[in-house]
């Protein structure tokens, strides 16, 4: 099972049944994104789709000689836009995807509308969450991902987010056609709420819908909350694919924008990421700085190589060779100079503003045992003037995390950040992470430091020496996974909602399906990755509200300091 | 309702491309048969698969005026975007035939090569080479042998250069393709980058629509100073200073 496969297959089913002629694909603000990430351009052109746009009131031009296929959420609002366009026979005919269940209503009101029966099909095709890769997916929460982390505070817009997390997640098992056990990590309030309305749709609501012929062995969704793991978005990252979104960012529909960077030529500015389309990043995207280096550097080599070889054109039988795989030469000119772009662009970033140091500094905070250490570190890398107040801070919210009871230093840290001018409400971060991301907050062993069995490997951990002291941290996500494969989550900590497996095999999933409230990290999904190449046979789909880098992560606790939580 | 005209022209293009998909398959078809062994001396398939080629090349430069002539029947503005679109996937079309032609044509070319290398047209080279090297001695051997190898060479002779004469039509035409593809490459787009990506011609659409806004704003703006404003205010004033002359 692969998710962003099923996502494809079902656009090229849709362009298929509005099968001859020429095709207009409509869509709206999320799914245009949700086929973009499956689809490209050429490859919808290829099934004759010559317009794409969104789905809006303006009237244009009447196209009758093309077929509208029509991808949108089941909303209202897009019902009713499209019921207004149906009045306008701006297209000749229509053929309706919702990307999720349409309630029964807006199918009425739909075809009210439909005086001249230009609709020809409305079905329902589950594809209403971003495929970011493979087996991961996210939900562009977008504003509301913050409200999403603090159900205290009920509002209109946790409501609505709650709601499309919701969505997003049955959509993703009914395009796996797979009806789970449901658990959730016992001490989130919003991981409780979030399983229990799952568990309403698939068993209650639309029972019929998730009625699946039983296959072997059995799916487990597991929703978890941001804050039983704070420390992984405020890491540094030392892969490529989490590098560049801590550094630059990734879209969720895996762009990148390097427009501010002046230097680079026009088609360098903004570029795509994509394991699904680029061989190269696909090798690469979870190796670490250093063989990244090596990697693009015999990416260049081999392209050198070619070059020399095409400029040496003599004969005519050469020239024809040339010509012949030029248009390969071409796509790979675009691809090499592009890893080259953000390689260099990425170094640049890195020593100006000193990452490597504040890295190292991070990893004692987190994987070391040596408080007195870790502390004399932190106060000598917030002296350090080339580090930026971003960094400063990070690394007191980590150090606070991870000796929450040592008030006294945490005291001294934030003092310094105090006489360095950083303002008071960023300073009050250090309260905000610890009340909703601290000890008496969280599930899970973050730190490794609750059982016996965690603090010996730790210690003999640390005895042995690291390969990289970059890259020691392992996220906490890495043992949740490896134990909820193994059936071996602890039901008091992580308990079922609906109907619990019953036998030991029902026990351990086959497919598992894990769900961050708050948003996942790409040191998770590598994890997932790295789990699933393992071939254990259990598949770990993972999936979030967004896909957080530690910028993004400490502006959504800023929000949730000032809306009081 | 009416079908536009550069409907039609993408109609006569998708038909070229078609028949030049058949024809490709014929091509293949007379040189796997133009590389068996040839006993008989009947000038047989490569004289197919020459006219082939030159019929293929025919095509694609039809097919090529056809896909550039989509633009050129201007009508309907609102129809652009959909309209480069259509010529887009014509040309990625026609950009794969033109590959699949080349690597055919040069494919066949490699397998001429090894023939001429160690097929019959070689085995008389060697022979006289084996012949020549053999030295006066050779010449005092049986007369109908050295007659014999005589006409091999002769015949190993003309087979090569009627090769030869085959290996450049078959680069021209190679070459003939490539000057017909130049323009139409700027078509294309470049898979995995930005411009091939969905949500980014999105955008594109969603700009233009605005840009397309604001320019009949400003349109509009601009027709209420227009000259033609300004004259019939002027001629206004005008009848009405006139009319108080005559009263």
């Amino acid at each position: 099972m692969d998710l962003s496969e099923a996502h494809k297959e079902y656009v090229k089913r849709m362009l298929d049944v509005a099968k001859g002629g020429m095709k207009a694909l409509v869509c709206d603000p999320v799914t245009v994104n949700i086929l973009s990430v499956v689809m490209s351009q050429s490859e919808v052109l290829a099934r004759e789709v010559f317009l794409i746009e969104q789905l809006h009131e303006r009237p244009h031009e009447e196209m009758p000689h093309l077929k509208a296929v029509v991808f949108v959420r089941p909303t209202r609002e897009n019902v009713r836009t499209l019921g207004k366009q149906l009045k306008q026979r701006t297209y000749g005919e229509y053929h309706v995807f919702f990307s999720n269940v349409c309630p029964e209503g807006l199918l009425q009101e739909l075809a009210a509308e439909d005086d001249d029966e230009l609709v020809v099909q409305v079905q329902e095709y589950y594809a209403d969450a971003t495929a970011v890769d493979r087996n991961t997916f996210a939900l562009e929460l977008g504003e509301s991902n913050s409200a999403l982390m603090n159900p205290g505070q009920w509002s209109r817009s946790v409501g609505m987010a709650v709601d499309r997390c919701v969505e997003g997640i049955t959509s993703v098992l009914l395009s796996l056609k797979r009806r789970p056990f449901i658990r959730h990590q016992r001490s989130s309030e919003a991981a409780r709420r979030l399983a229990a309305d799952v568990a309403r749709v698939v068993y209650e609501q639309e029972a019929g819908l998730f009625d699946f012929p039983r296959a072997d062995g059995a799916a487990h969704l597991l929703v978890l909350d941001r804050f039983d793991d704070a420390v992984t978005p405020l890491l540094s990252q030392w892969t490529y694919q989490a590098m560049v979104h801590e550094i630059f960012g990734i879209s969720s529909t895996n762009r990148v924008d390097l427009r501010h960077v002046k230097a680079l030529s026009k088609e360098l500015r903004e570029l795509v990421l994509s394991a699904r389309e680029d061989a190269f990043f696909a090798e690469n995207m979870y190796a670490n700085y250093g063989d990244l280096g090596a990697s693009v550097k015999a990416l260049v080599d081999e392209f050198q190589q070619q070059t020399k070889m095409s400029k040496k054109i003599e004969s005519i039988d050469d020239m024809a060779r040339f010509v012949e795989s030029y248009p390969e030469f071409r796509a790979k000119s675009g691809n090499v100079s592009k890893h080259v772009a953000l390689m260099s662009e990425l170094s640049s970033v890195i020593s100006q503003r000193r990452l490597m140091a504040a890295s190292q500094v991070e990893q004692e905070v987190v994987c070391g045992t040596d408080r007195a250490g870790a502390f004399t570190q932190v106060v000598d890398a917030l002296r350090n003037p080339q580090l930026l107040e971003e960094e400063r801070l990070k690394l007191v919210l980590l150090f606070a995390l991870r000796y929450e009871n040592e008030q006294s230093q945490i005291a001294d840290l934030t003092e310094i950040l105090m006489q360095q001018g950083v303002s008071r409400s960023r300073i009050g971060l250090v309260r905000t992470i610890l009340k909703h991301g601290g000890e008496a907050a969280r599930t899970g062993d973050l730190f490794g430091n609750r059982s016996f069995l965690g603090r010996a490997s730790k210690v003999v951990g640390s005895l042995k020496g690291v390969e990289n002291v970059y890259t020691q941290h392992q996220p906490l996500l890495s043992s949740t996974i490896q134990s909820a494969a193994k059936g071996s989550l602890k039901n008091e900590d992580y308990p079922f909602v609906g109907p619990s497996p019953n036998g030991a095999a029902a026990a351990k999933p086959t497919e598992l399906i894990v769900f961050i409230i708050g948003g996942i990290c790409y040191e998770e999904t590598k994890v997932c990755e790295q789990f699933n190449a393992l071939k254990t046979g259990v598949t770990v789909v993972l999936g979030g509200s967004t896909v957080l880098n530690a910028r993004a992560f400490v502006d959504d606790l800023r929000k949730l300091q000032e809306a009081g939580g | 309702g009416v079908v536009p005209r550069w409907v039609e022209r993408c109609d006569d293009a998708a038909r070229d491309v078609e028949a030049i998909r058949t024809s490709l398959r014929g091509l293949r078809e007379a040189h796997a048969k133009a590389l068996l062994p040839n006993f008989d001396d009947v000038a047989g398939e490569d004289v197919v698969a020459e006219a082939l080629t030159k019929e293929v090349t025919k095509l694609f430069k039809r097919c090529d005026v056809a896909i550039r002539s989509v633009s050129e029947t201007g009508e309907g503005d609102g129809e652009e975007r959909v309209r480069v679109n259509a010529q887009r996937k014509l040309a990625m079309e026609l950009n794969k035939l033109s590959q699949d032609f080349r690597k055919q044509q040069k494919d066949y070319l490699a397998k001429l090569k090894s023939q001429q290398d160690r097929g019959p047209g070689a085995a008389g080279l060697d022979s006289y080479a084996q012949f020549s090297g053999a030295g006066a001695g050779a010449s005092a051997g049986g007369g109908g042998e050295s007659m014999l190898r005589m006409e091999m060479l002769n015949r190993a002779e003309t087979v090569s250069i009627e090769r030869d004469r085959e290996v450049m039509k078959i680069l021209e035409s190679v070459q003939d393709l490539g000057a017909v593809m130049k323009d139409l490459s700027a078509l294309i787009i470049d898979q995995g980058t930005i411009l091939d990506r969905i949500d980014y011609n999105c955008q594109e659409v969603a700009a233009s629509v605005e840009q397309g806004r604001k320019e009949l704003v400003q349109a509009e703006k601009s027709q209420k100073h227009s000259v033609a404003i300004v004259c019939i205010y002027i001629l206004l004033v005008m009848v009405i200073f006139m009319t108080f002359v005559v009263i």
